[in-house]
């Protein structure tokens, strides 16, 4: 049987194409997510909690916010980076906000980076002109000045930027509660607002003199000023955050994280954790397997020994010791799995060695004078190379799975997120009980998909290897 | 002729027109077609043909034991008298496989249970079909074992622990536990070598004598069918192509391929080199036109070639399935 | 006789297995100084009681220390903390064979030992009911379900439940439990999220068998679900493989009876791979348990390997892996013996 037969008979049976169909969809994706993503993506962002400040936390997808009707409340973020020199000293950007829904922003931020002033520092202001064409200073505050022993021009906010959390921002509370007071003769104190700084801003009193809030839909003009004291101050870029209650095409975890970005980032982690064990383990374990068949004697004897013990080593539970106590490193979870993953194949390639050997191919070709390893590897290897082939497929979604348990019982390696460690979390975090489907879903059907893609392949090459379970038509 | 054949004239069995198909990936091939053969009581029948004839798909169907992937028609078949072809299922399996018919298969190596001893294999179907005791049936499967010369200790042994020749034997003496009126042998010595396959030809030998069975023997060997058999089938690519009376087959084969059948057998009395069959075997799947020797017949002419041949008479002999002998007639 | 000499020999090579378990753990732990860094946590426990029982004897502060010096060293050398730890290695061994698994450092057993070897111990039985009941459930319908679709092969029935099998392979035994608490507990609620006992549980002891078996319901479902699959197209494999074999016509020829064929001339042949098959997924099914255990808060070893993890509590994760893999080797010799007993051709060779 060589390889064109064995394609074609995979290929004949409906699950061979549906595994070809899917592996392809996913090697797809996970090249794209190679090229597009940086290699220190784990650490650099899925793991920096600044990176996902500004995003909701624990929110489904957007799609979820399109059935949600007048619940739903988008994310809405404004974004400017000014040129580098202003003629003015006062700095205006003013954004348009289209609001229209029943719920009001889940939060606010604002966030200002790279700020650079030569005297005094530059005045900072928020304010917003409502649909009924009364203002709002949301906030207003003065860079803190000179440091002792600083000398100008002075730098702030260069690496991390200043992210005012305008939501529960103390001067953002006094300034509506002077505003409500003045507009809708409504008396209360910062305290008492303390958790209503959207409703307040995007709504009004229900009625005269009440806290209780109905939406103010129309367009809110924001306007952020930078009042500056020098003609070469500058402040860098300029973000605005209103929260909504979805976000993205897969929802967000507790953490704002963007749980599409890990989702997709997983496709290329999954492979290279199922196809390096796999392959390693298969080219080990059928190498073993042959000499051991081919050789004899004594080699054949510590071989067989020794994969027999190796081989009963329950995999999970040394898993779980090794890693917690040598660190958690993907790359050492993969060496632990190859390492405990060949033996299985070395006992059952030897006994087909065994067979092949006393058949007459390999006399035929001893006969003609072909060298001892020559022998080994080109007609061994012809032959036991379609079952080979089908336990390396077969023991890839095994790898997967195996490395996704571990993940599970938070044994995986921090700096790369993988699915496993996505549902961890989840789990951790109580977000089965809080059903947050979407967090919780996602990754188990991919790693079900992927493992799957390859089963299926396997179950299609089964009868390619063993003949007795060819299906009539 | 024996005198048994003169005497009875009602045969033990009859088939008509049998054809087994297998099912494949690539279609579906007709491994034996139209053949038709009666076996009188006492009587002994060789079925013989290269391989690939399709001899033991016909042994199969006429136990009606032939793979899923197999179907079988037939114009009649009787034991007996008996209709064999249309009994029910349950029936068939209850009053004629092993109690009337028994069979000792080509694959004798694969035809035992590993892991049941011999003996529960052997005294089984005396407990299943007739209800002995245990001990009863041991003591007629011990018998038995004497008569094909097995060890008695052969009875608690498992089949791994047995040689082909062994095998053999046990395999022929459970054909025997329930009398059968008819033994079908397929290839019964194949798998032995010249000295164990000598013996075992001697015991068959015996046993036909002493049993009065009726045989089917079934091999790919003329010179061993002719050993032991009183009529001669020949078959070629699924069909019977000429058939008759042992001595008459061996003395003055009719149809080509009965003659370059019996020159390929080495005959060391007369020291001729053996001459080969040119040519390959026909592929069922996609048969020659007409007669299906044709691509390797010596005498083929343009008739040959289109039209098949249908079995003709030929009187003190039997019958061929030849062109060459429609004028004659 | 041979048979004897066979058995020894699969206890010796499962024996060697413990024992490479056991020196990777040892090995491990000294290597990377964290054998050394749990005896010296022990020490010091023990030096804290120590000091305060001298403290209330002994006034003067500086013979108080030299007093507790000498204790301490007097300890360290009796756990070997004098020594390097691989001069230490066979005694460490050694204690983790006769289970002497230390003191844990924040995990408690029920009634608050510290004791390792209580802690673990008292989860076994739970780990056990889950696993048993599991894989007799799994063992007895694959069986059912895989013969009957040998019986079938090709038809519609058997290619579905060929996929399903697929997707049972694929499915991880987590997050089938996940999703079944997701659907069962949240959303149709008809069974409990997790635990083994309502709150409060009920007194009577009938009433809380009951309430531990409503408990163990979805766990056992998830461990049967993730293995069935398999297992059932292993049965039909087997099953379909043996029913080719020739032996198989020559008992239909022999007129015997289509049970009779069933049960004597294939189930009882292909039993022995089989078995072979059970062993072969035993030690997944043992992985399936961990997990599952932790998706819900099942009380047995997985699950505390989960909070051992969480709480970095060594001591506890060592004494888990060692017992696990003794359950192991256990359950494989088990199966072994019952491989001999049924395949004669292995028995006698
Ligand atoms: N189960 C089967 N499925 C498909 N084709 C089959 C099957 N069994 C036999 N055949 C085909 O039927 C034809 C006849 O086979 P059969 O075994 O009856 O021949 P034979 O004469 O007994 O040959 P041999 O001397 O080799 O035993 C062959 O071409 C064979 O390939
Ligand atoms: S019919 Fe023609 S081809 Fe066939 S055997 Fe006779 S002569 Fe040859
Ligand atoms: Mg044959």
């Amino acid at each position: 049987m060589d390889t064109k037969d064995i394609l074609t008979i995979m290929l004949r049976s409906g699950s061979g194409k549906a595994g070809v169909a899917l592996l392809l969809g996913i090697v797809i994706i996970s090249v794209t997510v190679v090229f597009l993503f940086p290699m220190d993506f784990g650490s650099k962002r899925w793991n920096n909690p600044a990176a996902w400040a500004d995003n909701p936390k624990s929110v489904p997808p957007f799609w979820v916010g399109l059935f949600m009707g007048n619940n739903s409340i988008a994310h809405k973020v404004f974004e400017v980076s000014p040129q580098e020199t202003q003629a003015n000293l006062v700095q205006n950007y003013s954004f348009h906000y289209e609001y229209n829904s029943g719920k009001s922003p889940t939060f606010t931020t604002l966030s200002f980076t790279d700020v650079t002033f030569h005297n005094r520092p530059p005045l900072l202001e928020l304010n917003v002109v409502r649909p009924d064409g009364r203002e709002i200073v949301l906030y207003q505050q003065v860079l803190r000045g000179a440091r002792p022993g600083e000398s100008s021009p002075y730098k702030r906010f260069e690496e991390t930027p200043l992210r005012v959390f305008l939501t529960s921002e103390t001067e953002t509370l006094i300034s509506l509660v002077s505003f409500l007071e003045a507009e809708f003769d409504v008396k209360t104190n910062p305290e008492a607002l303390s958790g209503l700084v959207e409703q307040v801003v995007f709504g009004q009193p229900s009625h005269q003199g009440n806290l209780e809030f109905v939406p103010l839909n129309g367009q809110y003009d924001f306007q952020i000023l930078s009042y500056m004291n020098h003609p070469s101050d500058s402040v860098g870029s300029l973000k605005l955050v209103l929260g909504g209650n979805s976000f993205g095409f897969m929802g967000t975890d507790s953490a704002g994280r963007d749980l599409a970005l890990g989702l997709l980032f997983g496709f290329p982690i999954a492979l290279i954790i199922g196809l390096t064990t796999s392959v390693f383990a298969t080219v080990i374990g059928s190498t073993l397997g042959i000499i051991s068949g081919f050789k004899g004697n004594k080699t054949d004897i510590i071989i067989q020994r020794f994969s027999d013990i190796w081989s009963n080593v329950p995999l999970l539970p040394i898993l779980i010791f090794l890693i917690f106590i040598l660190g958690q490193k993907l790359w050492i979870v993969v060496i632990i799995m190859i390492l405990f993953g060949w033996p299985g194949l070395t006992i059952v390639v030897r006994s087909m060695v065994l067979q092949i050997r006393t058949g007459q191919l390999v006399e035929s070709t001893k006969a003609l004078g072909a060298s001892n390893s020559r022998i080994m590897f080109r007609h061994i290897l012809f032959q036991i190379a379609p079952f080979v082939l089908a336990q390396m497929i077969f023991f890839t979604p095994a790898a997967i799975l195996a490395e996704a348990g571990l993940s599970f019982l938070g044994l995986g390696d921090p700096s790369i997120p993988t699915w496993g460690q996505i549902l961890e979390s989840g789990f951790r975090t109580g977000a089965v009980y809080l059903g947050y489907w979407w967090w919780i879903m996602p990754p188990g059907v991919l790693i079900v998909i992927t493992a799957m893609a390859f089963v299926l392949i396997a179950l299609a090459l089964e009868p390619a290897i063993n003949p007795k379970l060819r299906v009539e038509k | 002729m024996s005198k048994v054949a003169i005497h009875i004239s009602e045969p033990l069995l009859e088939v008509r027109d049998l054809k087994v198909n297998y099912k494949t990936p690539d279609g579906v091939l007709t491994a034996v077609d139209a053949v038709s053969l009666s076996v009188a009581p006492g009587e002994s029948l060789g079925i013989v043909g290269e391989s690939g004839a399709g001899k033991s798909s016909m042994a199969l169907a006429l136990m009606r034991v032939l793979p899923n992937n197999a179907t079988m028609e037939a114009t009649a078949m009787e034991l007996e008298s008996l209709d064999i072809l249309k009994t029910p299922e349950n029936t068939f399996r209850r009053t004629v496989r092993w109690q009337k018919i028994s069979m000792v298969f080509q694959a004798a190596l694969e035809s035992l249970n590993p892991v049941i001893k011999i003996g529960d294999q052997v005294t089984e179907p005396l407990i299943v079909h007739q209800g002995t005791p245990k001990n009863m049936a041991k003591a007629e499967v011990l018998r038995l074992f004497e008569l094909v010369s097995l060890p008695a200790e052969t009875f608690n042994r498992y089949p791994h622990e047995l040689s082909g020749g062994l095998k053999q034997r046990v395999l022929i003496a459970m054909s025997l536990v329930l009398r059968p009126r008819l033994l079908i042998l397929d290839e019964p010595t194949s798998a032995l070598d010249v000295t164990i396959q000598a013996q075992i030809m001697d015991q068959l030998k015996d046993l036909k004598k002493h049993l009065n069975l009726s045989i089917i023997f079934v091999t790919h060997d003329i010179a061993l069918a002719s050993d032991i058999c009183d009529q001669l089938a020949v078959m070629y690519a699924g069909r019977i192509v000429e058939t008759g009376p042992t001595t008459s087959i061996l003395n003055s084969p009719q149809h080509p391929y009965t003659q370059m059948l019996l020159a390929s057998m080495p005959l060391i009395k007369e020291n001729i080199e053996p001459q080969f069959i040119p040519g390959d075997p026909p592929s069922f799947l996609h048969p020659p036109k007409g007669c299906r020797f044709h691509p390797r017949c010596p005498y083929v002419f343009e008739k040959c070639t289109s039209d098949e041949p249908s079995l003709i008479n030929i009187p003190k002999h039997g019958q061929v399935k030849c062109w060459l002998f429609e004028t004659k007639q | 006789m041979s048979l004897g000499v066979t058995l020894v020999g699969r206890a010796l090579s499962l024996f060697g297995v413990l024992i490479v378990v056991l020196l990777m753990l040892v090995v491990t732990l000294g290597a990377t100084g964290f054998s050394d860094r749990i005896l010296g946590a022990i020490v010091n426990e023990e030096m804290r009681g120590i000091r305060e029982g001298l403290a209330q004897t002994i006034r003067n502060p500086d013979e108080l220390e030299q007093v507790l010096n000498t204790q301490r060293e007097e300890r360290e050398k009796l756990y070997g903390l004098d020594k390097k730890w691989h001069q230490r290695l066979p005694d460490m061994l050694w204690r983790l064979m006769v289970l002497d698994l230390g003191e844990a450092r924040t995990l408690r057993s029920f009634d608050g030992s510290p004791k390792v070897t209580t802690i673990v111990l008292e989860r076994l039985p739970y780990t056990m009911v889950l696993i048993t009941s599991a894989s007799i459930i799994t063992a007895v319908a694959g069986l059912a379900i895989g013969v009957k679709l040998a019986t079938k092969v090709g038809s519609k029935f058997d290619r579905i439940v060929s996929y399903m099998s697929a997707i049972s392979y694929a499915l991880p035994a987590w997050w089938t439990g996940i999703l079944f608490i997701l659907i069962f507990a949240f959303q149709l609620r008809i069974l409990p999220a997790g635990g083994i006992h309502s709150t409060p549980p009920p007194e009577q002891g009938l009433l809380r068998l009951i309430d531990l078996i409503y408990h163990a319901i979805l766990p056992i479902i998830t461990l049967v679900l993730v293995s069935l699959g398999a297992w059932i197209y292993t049965v039909r494999t087997m099953v379909l493989n043996t029913s080719q074999e020739f032996f198989v016509t020559v008992a239909r020829a022999k007129g015997l009876p289509e049970r009779t064929v069933t049960l004597k001339y294939i189930l009882r042949v292909a039993a022995p791979p089989i078995v072979t098959n059970l062993v072969l997924g035993l030690a997944a099914s043992l992985g399936g348990a961990i997990l599952t255990e932790t998706v819900f808060n099942w009380p047995g070893m997985g699950r505390l390997y989960y909070d051992a993890i969480l709480a970095a509590d060594e001591a506890v994760i060592v004494a888990l892996t060692f017992i696990f893999a003794l359950l192991y080797v256990t359950a494989r010799f088990v199966l072994e013996v019952l491989y001999l007993i049924l395949d004669p051709r292995i028995r006698y060779s």
